[in-house]
């Protein structure tokens, strides 16, 4: 019966999935502030190592960890807490991928591959703002990634 | 009805101030974590509230609960606090009196307007609050079809639903949080024609910064925002899974703008304000979207 929530699929994950871990990861730290890994884990269905990548590449200016109680074995497990500079970075920052794809979506449905092509569609300045935007913000899987490299290179 | 919501709301009272002393013991011995544990709890009195016909009946579901291999197996510290939880029931059952379970709910809506008006004077710069406890109508809804909680600002009333589900237990944990959402954003805005763009996306991400903002590690009383924080989040998205419903782009948007610190200050609460305040047409309402989009 005991079955970690990580197994299931929850809504933003699975509405969200084509935006990428770190979009989900960031959306789920503003939301609750406060957090171990086991309980991010749980809430966005994303793995341990991507969340401990997660949290150390925020880095001190946005993120606070705080040693737990240790049960002598495995990784010593932290709580972290959002800074008000880290709370406003995600925040910025998700916002943005939202408004990018707000600049280019036409349906409710796009997939990120769709994104990018409808991204390719747009004149040369305007479109290596938004493929940065993306980039900042999404994981995007390798292909897609130097597909948007290749075609920006040579436009 | 009465004993179903009797039992379920005596389960949220008893584990609701010991949550986080399971976080704590849950945080040193590891798995089961303590959102593990509440699940399984969840799913027992979920099966099982639909059958009940007398609220001592829930030492039974607690018996299913503590049977389960994963809490007969809990490391001592976790163990303790499952005891503990054990003596609170026992100790509720034998002083039981018909109001219990609504004294609870009543309570969670005291701090629910409580919360709101602060925040009205407070951030708002209000010098008096609109905000006070309204009429709760609480209703059973056994297949689970109705909205969870909603308000009916004619009658200044918030309706909450017992529904036999798994969410219950979250939503019941966390139901200050919920009648909050209520007030903030469905009663107190005047505009009545509001999106749910604005409602859901923008106010409630402006209440949800707020808590996320006021916690700070160490304190427990701070600690455990963090828990009904995290108990939030599993509840809504248990709820939208179960409703199938769809999260609008444009509503995670504003949910985002709402969330941003960069209108932090005057013009962060300004703009709240001005949400609040927005006077009453559809039109008005289609404007003050299509400002808060372009922002």
């Amino acid at each position: 019966m005991l079955q970690d929530k990580s197994d299931r699929m929850n809504h933003m994950n699975s509405q969200y999935r084509e935006l990428g871990q770190t979009f989900r990861l960031s959306q789920a730290a503003l939301e609750v502030g406060i957090f171990t890994v086991s309980e991010l884990e749980s809430l966005t269905g994303v793995g341990a190592n991507t969340i401990y990548t997660f949290v150390s590449q925020l880095g001190e200016e946005y993120i606070r960890s705080e040693g737990l109680p240790s049960s002598g074995r495995g990784r010593p497990r932290k709580r972290y807490k959002l800074t008000e500079a880290g709370l406003a970075m995600l925040a910025a920052q998700n916002a943005n991928v939202l408004a990018a794809m707000g600049r280019v979506r036409t349906g409710s449905t796009a997939t990120l591959q769709q994104l990018l092509q409808q991204i390719m569609k747009l004149p040369a300045n305007e479109r290596s703002v938004l493929i940065n935007q993306v980039r900042q913000s999404t994981e995007q899987p390798a292909a897609e990634a130097a597909t948007v490299q290749y075609e920006t290179a040579g436009s | 009805m009465r004993e179903r919501l009797d039992a379920l709301l005596l389960f949220a009272s008893v584990l609701r101030p010991l949550v986080v002393s399971l976080s704590k013991a849950t945080d040193v011995e590891g798995k089961p974590r303590w959102f593990n544990i509440l699940d399984i709890l969840a799913e027992r009195i979920a099966s099982q509230v639909p059958n009940l016909t007398h609220v001592s009946e829930t030492t039974l579901i607690w018996k299913q609960f503590t049977s389960d291999l994963s809490i007969a197996s809990l490391k001592p510290l976790a163990a303790g606090v499952i005891q503990s939880i054990q003596r609170e029931l026992e100790k509720s059952l034998a002083a039981w009196n018909p109001n219990f379970g609504l004294d609870y709910l009543v309570e969670a809506n005291g701090r629910a307007s409580r919360r709101v008006a602060q925040m009205e004077v407070q951030k708002l710069g209000r010098q008096q609050a609109e905000t006070v406890p309204v009429l709760l109508l609480i209703e059973y809804d056994p297949k689970s079809e109705q909205q969870h909680a909603s308000s009916v600002r004619g009658t200044s009333e918030i309706r909450w639903r017992l529904q036999p589900e798994e969410y219950s237990l979250w939503g019941a944990l966390i139901a200050d949080r919920v009648f909050e959402h209520e007030y903030f954003c469905h009663l107190l805005p005047v505009n009545t024609h509001l999106s749910a763009e604005i409602r859901e996306g923008f106010l409630d991400g402006v209440l949800q910064f707020q808590h996320s903002l006021c916690t700070t590690t160490g304190a427990d009383e701070a600690l455990a925002e963090s828990w009904w924080n995290y108990a939030l989040h599993r509840f809504r998205d248990d709820l939208w899974d179960h409703f199938d419903e769809t999260l609008d782009e444009d509503q995670l948007k504003l949910r985002n703008l709402g969330q941003s610190p960069k209108r932090r200050g005057s013009n962060y609460w300004r703009l709240v304000g001005t949400v609040l305040d927005c006077p009453e047409g559809a039109a008005e309402a289609q404007q003050l979207k299509e400002m808060l989009l372009r922002l």
